[in-house]
């Protein structure tokens, strides 16, 4: 059977973001893909070297609006690293506790999507339903559902006030917990979606290692790898984490991996507000520091870095960003192939692809047989450049 | 973390790099920073990757004037380290080894680079464009670099 390739994207009905994948299809089956990213590049990094460090923690809040605590925290942290800057333990504590509600909030919503995209809009609704109370907690928190604005360098900008908010964090958590372990059981228990879930998107662990996924991809491939564990940030240390690892290296470990995680996020957030001590939520910051500093934080989708080059002015030398999907979504193509063109959204899907972060794809590759189909762009090069004529 | 990793990564690589290795640097006990000539990059990094079994994190190309820095940032995450690799290639003739070959995941990083800064990595199997549309000015080589500083 003839090899033919199915586009999808870069804008498409069944993709929340631009992103261009070429599926080299045998009939029903994916024998190679393609990815293009770019799509969405808004040149952050290029913006940051002309900001000041003060104002940078807010323009790369703006690279993704779902894990927009991971980003300034981990720029910061990475600033603070150069200058040898010393955060206030209140602040560590405030940190903990917003990137933990962050990673409830995240993981709900990935797994209302990933249930949207095999058909079971049930429990798209229910996960949506139980990620809202999180949001308004972010808000009442912050002022912000999303961008919450909270991290500075050297510490937070605002104080959390347990007494007056405290009862009511413990009520949502009080009554996700049981919703997620219910819903969890939902898609454990429930027959069609281990159907379509078990033994798909397989990535070994050697494929893993070799591709340096993070995060929920690689624990779900047996790579036990999660910054908060390996490198206590914020209040890790203090508070502890419990990562779980999964080696069937299919959807459902990614799943259960951020079951799991949304659970302990809760128990996180639990044992941060028992242990928020008190002081100062900022440090005094003294000049503009010099040097070079390495930031890491567990974004809800894996290890996010951020690596800056300050020189003592006001303004980076360099920043660069590497968000999680860049690393998980390069990934895909093993993944794919082998798999239906049916499967294919929800092995996507699985990688909790965020294209802000990553900000360009395009999978596929043809080794053999000649390409059916060219994007405008690519028409439009090849007439203009007059070479490799298309047949 | 373990006492002495630091230090033992430290020995491996100037054992294995000899005199290709220029120098470095701690920063805490988490940070290690490692300058080596650029002609050892792939050495280096199938040292720390398929023998000490590093995981890569990113690279950062750094514009400095005349020349790019470029930092491979490795990360020991049973031990909590991350050691950074830096070499150094002259802007006018901005060529260093790939290591995709070692590194399948290195692939994307080093295209986004040559997209942005115009560094072109000898020996890439797929060096097309990435992010930067394909109508962007230039092509490979003499083209427009976002990421490059003004002269």
């Amino acid at each position: 059977m003839p090899e033919v390739v199915l586009p999808i994207g870069p804008y498409h009905p069944a993709l929340t973001e631009p992103e261009f994948f070429q599926v080299y299809v045998s009939g029903e089956e994916i024998v190679d893909a393609k990815v293009r990213i770019g799509y969405n590049h808004r040149g952050i990094e290029w913006l940051a070297q002309r900001k000041t460090i003060h104002q940078v923690p807010f323009l790369v809040e703006r690279i993704c609006g779902i894990c927009s605590n991971a980003h300034p925290m981990c720029f910061c942290q990475s600033v603070e690293e150069a200058g040898d800057i010393v955060v206030p333990d209140r602040a560590r504590h405030i940190r903990t506790l917003i990137a933990e509600l962050e990673r409830i909030h995240s993981h709900l919503l990935w797994a209302g999507i990933a249930s949207h995209l095999i058909g079971y809009d049930t429990l798209f609704m229910y996960f949506w339903r139980h990620r809202e109370p999180i949001c308004e907690l972010l808000d009442l928190i912050t002022g912000n559902r999303q961008h919450y604005a909270i991290n500075c360098i050297g510490g937070v900008r605002r104080d959390i006030d347990l007494e007056k908010y405290g009862s009511k964090i413990l009520g949502v958590l009080k009554s996700l917990t049981p919703a997620v372990l219910r819903l969890g059981d939902a898609v454990v228990k429930d027959r069609v979606v281990k159907a379509r879930m078990e033994g798909v998107g397989i990535l070994s662990t050697d494929n893993a290692r070799k591709y340096c996924v993070v995060g929920p991809t690689a624990r779900g491939s047996g790579i036990g790898i999660d910054v908060r564990k390996n490198e206590p940030y914020a209040a890790y240390r203090d508070v502890g984490v419990d990562v779980k690892v999964f080696t069937e290296c299919d959807v459902m470990a990614r799943t259960l991996v951020r079951v799991h995680e949304t659970l302990e996020s809760a128990e996180i957030v639990r044992r941060t507000m028992d242990a928020m001590p008190n002081g100062p939520i900022k440090a005094e910051l003294n000049g503009f520091p010099t040097g070079e500093g390495v930031g890491k934080v567990e974004a809800p989708r894996g290890e996010d870095i951020h690596y800056v080059r300050l020189n003592g002015t006001d303004k980076p030398e360099r920043l660069k960003i590497r968000a999680p999907t860049y690393m998980n979504l390069g990934s895909i193509v093993p993944q794919l192939v082998g798999y239906t063109i049916a499967d294919a959204p929800l092995i996507i899907g699985a990688v909790d692809p965020c294209m802000c972060c990553t900000d360009r794809i395009a999978l596929v590759d043809v080794r053999k047989g000649r390409k059916l189909v060219l994007s405008l762009g690519e028409l439009a090069q090849k007439t203009r450049k007059n070479r490799n004529p298309i047949r | 973390m373990e006492l002495g990793k630091k230090e033992d990564v430290l020995a491996k690589v100037k054992d294995e790099l000899k005199d290709k290795f220029e120098g470095h640097y701690a920063k805490g006990d988490h940070r290690l920073y490692l300058n080596v000539k650029k002609e050892a990059i792939r050495n280096c990094i199938r040292l720390l990757f398929e023998s000490m079994k590093a995981r890569l994190s990113t690279i950062s190309a750094v514009d400095l004037g005349d020349r790019f820095e470029v930092v491979y940032h490795l990360t020991f995450d049973e031990f909590n380290l991350v050691v950074n690799v830096k070499c150094s290639t002259p802007k006018i003739e901005a060529k260093i080894d790939s290591v995709t070959g070692i590194v399948e995941g290195a692939s994307w990083i080093e295209r986004e680079i040559k997209d942005l800064f115009g560094i072109e990595f000898v020996g890439h199997p797929n060096p097309e464009r990435l992010i930067l549309p394909d109508e962007w000015p230039g092509d490979w080589t003499g083209g427009e670099y976002p990421l490059r500083k003004r002269r």
